[in-house]
């Protein structure tokens, strides 16, 4: 009986002690909590910063940062500083959004901190267009390219990519999963290739597969709102491309048969070149130049046209009467990858005698009163 | 006589021991320098000598040659056993596992450490080691390297002979042999294939071997597509480059043949069938015998005896089954699935990241190379 008395005794006493033991937790871990701020670059959680606690030396310093999560929380691996009076904890990549840390010295806890979500006024991305834009598109397409209005998340892109035919099949094995991606330097543009052993007459997955377009056949191209902007911004909703596909394109693109609309001397007016075909949308914002007839390169801004089958250059200065040259890079694709000198994939058979590449095609004209 | 003699020699060795006090500390190996490489993706690792490891940087479009100084050889070496990798290196960077990639493994050869290339899901590239069962970031801050950039170097936007400025936006794939550091790119913007044999020390006048390969269908459609991964074997005292395709065939080239400003054809010598994308090729050497051991995205790994692929003179064109035994060669399917990565321990021994039935990601080596490759 007394054995019994005393254990309730023990265990209100050990109850109070687990209620003060709390209270201290939450009035310490709270007071911490505020002094543990992140340090934010670009939009990154780069470190955390906290008072520099007593008994505190740089090196030997028990300081552990640990993601908050079930199971074994370890150590995250990063770089310590003291700097004025504060310690700041710099880990190998980022702190993840939308995640808890916790920060120890030693045994006890100096706080937690939770990065914020992005709000809502920076959280969002859109795909601002998919190329070609046209809406009829070759038997043989190889590329398309993906412009956002941020920086994407890279890696598992096709996974958000989908194809369907017709109205409900759905297309496996279409894009090409090439790793690492071809993104462009800020990371705002993806070119995806349609599988390009699927295109290439001969191969096996030809062979076996046949091309991953048909001709006179229908289209929906689904870009899924799941996609993640870099920081882990969410794409706005999903996106659609409808097309239909025609004819296999064999031919070179020839910038010989391209019409210019001239403009006159003494203005702005823009030189108009029309491809008489969409041509690669990537390869169009470099290839083109234009020189005076001492060969003097003139400055202007090119804008692409409709369907990517045009290109305007408007000059800075006025035109000049006289001969100019337009000049082409042969290096210039069309939609399914035959450049200026050679096509996608050459047919021996009927290529009789290899001629010699040019590294530039020119188109003369003249600009009169 | 003899008082010359030891005059001559008392010269010599005094200009020697100035040539070595001169060489002092700025002159560093391999025409390194101390700083801090501006890398800003870890695509591909590969290594040279001494612990001179090559980083792949796509996004710089860039290689660069950091000296590791991890040149110790170990007394012994054990084996890799850690499951669930990802999770791991995921906690150790306070991240969820969804927000990172292993890009790429590679093992020093002189020390045997594990050099893994990490990239979270913001793009930030991690450099790491792993011994005896422990991950440690390796710092590329000063460091002692030199750097190669791909594109915008003098000689590269050059034509290469052809009429053709080749630029590289992404690497596909590093590997240094004999003095030469080999890289194959490929373009976000033209379809074709690039190829360079950059000679290691890096000079300041680049002697760039730039060039297109092409490679046939059935010796009738020809393409520039582009290389998604290759290696290289020696058969019979000759080098080869042995390089899959981003179409899938499996494309061999002597390596004396590759030539800048050449067209230069290689042999196709299988295909790898429908919906698969080779991953990752490795080669072995066991009793003067060279073998190529190739990852898939669908079919298990694969291993060839090089002298088979060699001697076969014609094109093989059918598809790889399992364990399927083409006209002259044998590819030979081991039982290893969803292989993402391999590398080359020494020749007993081969490292694999693989994804296992589970859906862990492990990371584990084997000393049974030699029983795969039989």
């Amino acid at each position: 009986m007394m054995n019994k008395i005393f254990k309730i005794r023990l265990s209100i006493s050990l109850n109070l002690i687990f209620f003060v033991f709390i209270f201290l937790f939450y009035s310490c871990s709270k007071e911490s909590e505020e002094s543990i701020s992140i340090v934010w670059e670009n939009d990154k959680a780069v470190a955390l910063q906290f008072e520099k606690p007593s008994n505190y030396k740089l090196g030997n310093s028990q300081i552990e940062v640990r993601l908050v999560q079930e199971g074994n929380r370890v150590p995250i691996l990063g770089e310590l500083k003291e700097e004025r009076g504060m310690i700041i904890f710099s880990p190998l990549i980022p702190l993840t959004r939308g995640q808890s840390y916790e920060v120890f010295k030693g045994e006890g806890k100096l706080g937690d901190v939770l990065i914020p979500n992005l709000s809502s006024t920076e959280s969002g991305v859109s795909l601002i267009e998919i190329y070609p834009t046209q809406d009829s598109l070759p038997e043989n397409l190889l590329k398309l390219f993906l412009k956002f209005s941020k920086p994407m998340r890279e890696g598992k892109s096709i996974n958000y990519l989908t194809l369907i035919k017709g109205d409900s099949d759905t297309l496996s094995g279409v894009f090409l999963d090439l790793q690492p991606e071809l993104w462009n330097d800020d990371q705002t543009m993806l070119t995806v290739w349609l599988d390009p052993g699927r295109i290439k007459r001969d191969l096996i997955p030809n062979q076996k597969l046949g091309a991953p377009l048909s001709k006179s056949e229908k289209y929906k191209l689904i870009v899924s709102s799941d996609w993640k902007g870099l920081n882990g911004e969410v794409l706005d909703r999903y996106y659609l491309k409808d097309f239909t596909v025609i004819a296999r394109d064999s031919i070179s693109p020839t910038p010989k048969d391209w019409l210019l609309d001239i403009p006159h001397s003494g203005s702005k007016s823009p030189l108009k070149v029309n491809f008489e075909e969409s041509l690669d949308y990537s390869l169009l914002n470099e290839v083109f130049k234009i020189f005076s007839q001492e060969n003097q390169e003139i400055a202007g801004v090119w804008k692409i046209g409709n369907e990517e089958k045009s290109i305007e250059f408007t000059p800075f200065s006025n035109w000049k009467k006289g001969k100019y040259k337009f000049r082409v890079s042969g290096r210039l694709e069309d939609l399914v990858g035959n450049n200026l000198n050679r096509l996608f994939e050459t047919d021996l058979k009927i290529q009789t005698s290899e001629q010699e590449d040019s590294e530039f095609q020119f188109i003369a004209f003249e600009v009169k009163e | 006589m003899k008082k010359s003699v030891l005059l001559v020699a008392f010269s010599t060795l005094m200009v020697l021991l100035a040539a070595m006090t001169f060489r002092g500390n700025d002159e560093l190996p391999y025409n390194l320098k101390m700083g801090t490489p501006e890398v800003k993706s870890i695509s591909s690792l590969t290594f040279g000598p001494e612990g001179i490891l090559f980083i792949g940087d796509s996004k710089s479009a860039a290689v660069y040659a950091v000296n590791t100084k991890d040149t110790k050889i170990p007394a012994s070496v054990s084996p890799i056993n850690v499951q669930a990798i990802d999770q791991k290196i995921a906690a150790l960077l306070g991240t969820t596992v969804d927000n990172i990639s292993i890009l790429d493994i590679a093992v020093n050869p002189v020390s045997k450490k594990l050099y893994l290339a990490i990239q979270s899901g913001d793009g930030t590239p991690v450099l790491m080691t792993l011994s005896e069962d422990k991950f440690s970031p390796v710092s590329l801050s000063n460091v002692e390297f030199a750097e190669v950039q791909l594109n915008n170097s003098p000689g590269v936007d050059e034509k290469d002979g052809r009429g053709r400025s080749l630029r590289v936006s992404t690497i596909s794939d590093i590997e240094y042999t004999d003095g030469k550091l080999m890289v194959s790119g490929i373009s976000n913007k033209e379809f074709s294939s690039t190829f360079r044999s950059i000679p290691f020390p890096f000079t300041n006048e680049q002697d760039y071997a730039s060039l297109e390969i092409f490679h046939a269908a059935h010796g009738r459609y020809e393409t520039t597509s582009p290389i998604k991964a290759f290696t290289t074997g020696n058969v019979n005292g000759k080098l080869y480059l042995i390089a899959s395709y981003t179409c899938t065939p499996l494309v061999l080239f002597p390596l004396d043949e590759l030539k800048a400003g050449t067209h230069v054809k290689g042999r196709t010598i299988a295909e790898m069938g429908s919906g698969n994308q080779p991953l990752d090729l490795i080669s072995m050497e066991k009793d003067g015998k060279s073998y190529l051991v190739m990852a898939n995205s669908r079919h298990p790994v694969f291993q060839v005896d090089f002298k088979d692929i060699e001697s076969f003179e014609g094109s093989l064109t059918e598809p790889l089954a399992d364990n399927v035994k083409t006209e002259g060669v044998d590819f030979v399917s081991t039982p290893l699935t969803n292989v993402q990565q391999l590398a080359k321990f020494d020749d007993n021994m081969m490292v694999f990241l693989q994804k296992k039935p589970n859906g862990s990601l492990d990371l584990w080596s084997t000393d049974k190379a030699e029983d795969l490759l039989k």
